[in-house]
């Protein structure tokens, strides 16, 4: 059971971490640990059922969370080259004055 | 929970206390690295020792390091305004807090509640019998020779394949869509080396 109350712990602290950030870097490390904890709560449940097919949908999980990884990582690289600024607030507003 | 696992928490609990609190990037990747290590420990230590390796590997070895990339290449140092200051902080845990408190109490309290149907109970009416700590300990030896990696890569080539195939096809689509980005931008810019040949 401790694992399950790490997973909820990790995932929590994602979306506190997520809500308070205002840089976009940050914001993505926490929705990453998000990832995390849904890895850990799949794998703790295999662990407590004595069954393989929770690591499995870890793995793919982890898979997943790799790929977003590669494409967000690129996308803020992009919008800080062009806008100069991670400030997600600051992004959202030039965002509507532009509209 | 035992002591042990109590004392296995606290480096996960102090790196997640660094996260919210620091407000240098570098310190908050640095500290997920660390509660990476952890967990793939943890992992490791209770029979998932595939996925713990698999944690330090993807994770700490890569996604960690590109994020580092990306803070030293944008200059983040933890000193702008926005940085430093928390966006609607009593919102974000109240947030956070309630949605802890739910958790456990599907995951580690339901168990003792009255009137709700707890884990016993579903496991007897899906035909599954209780597995113990115990049970679990016998069906491991039992299934030797093969260790719990063996019979995880067994499952992943048989049942699981196309499964697999299709992780390992998403991976290959988002290299390409990366490139096509990387290239998108040079282009832009009006950079008009060819690389490609290199």
């Amino acid at each position: 059971m401790t694992i399950l109350v790490i997973s909820a712990l990790l995932f929590c602290t994602g979306i506190v971490g997520f809500c308070l950030r205002r840089n976009a870097v940050l914001m993505f490390i926490f929705s990453e640990l998000m990832v995390l904890g849904a890895v850990v709560a799949s794998v703790g449940y295999a662990l407590l059922w004595a069954e393989e097919k929770g690591q499995i949908l870890g793995l793919v999980l982890l898979t997943t969370a790799a790929c977003e990884a590669a494409m967000a990582l690129l996308i803020i690289g992009r919008i800080y080259r062009t806008k100069r600024t991670l400030d997600i607030k600051l992004l959202s507003s030039r965002g509507e004055q532009e509209e | 929970m035992s002591v042990a696992e109590f004392v296995a928490l606290l480096p996960v609990l102090a790196g997640l206390g660094g996260m919210v609190w620091l407000s240098s990037p570098v310190y908050v990747a640095i500290c997920f690295g660390g509660i990476l290590l952890v967990i793939a420990g943890w992992l490791a230590i209770n029979g998932a020792e595939f996925i713990g390796i698999g944690l330090v590997i993807i994770y700490a070895g890569a996604v960690v390091v590109t994020f580092l990339f990306l803070i030293m290449l944008a200059n983040q140092t933890g000193q702008a305004e926005y940085e430093r200051a928390p966006n609607r902080p009593v919102l974000a845990w109240a947030a956070g807090i309630l949605l802890f408190l739910m958790m456990l109490f599907s995951t580690v309290w339901r168990e003792g509640v009255p009137g709700l149907v707890n884990r016993s109970q579903m496991q007897a009416q899906i035909g599954i019998e209780k597995i113990t700590s115990d049970r679990r300990h016998v069906d491991q030896q039992n299934r030797a020779p093969f260790s719990r990696t063996a019979r995880l890569s067994v499952e992943l080539f048989s049942r699981f394949f196309w499964l697999i195939q299709g992780s390992a096809l998403l991976l290959t689509i988002v290299m390409m869509n990366c490139v096509v980005i990387a290239r998108l931008q040079k282009d832009r810019r009006g950079d008009t080396n060819d690389y490609s040949s290199d």
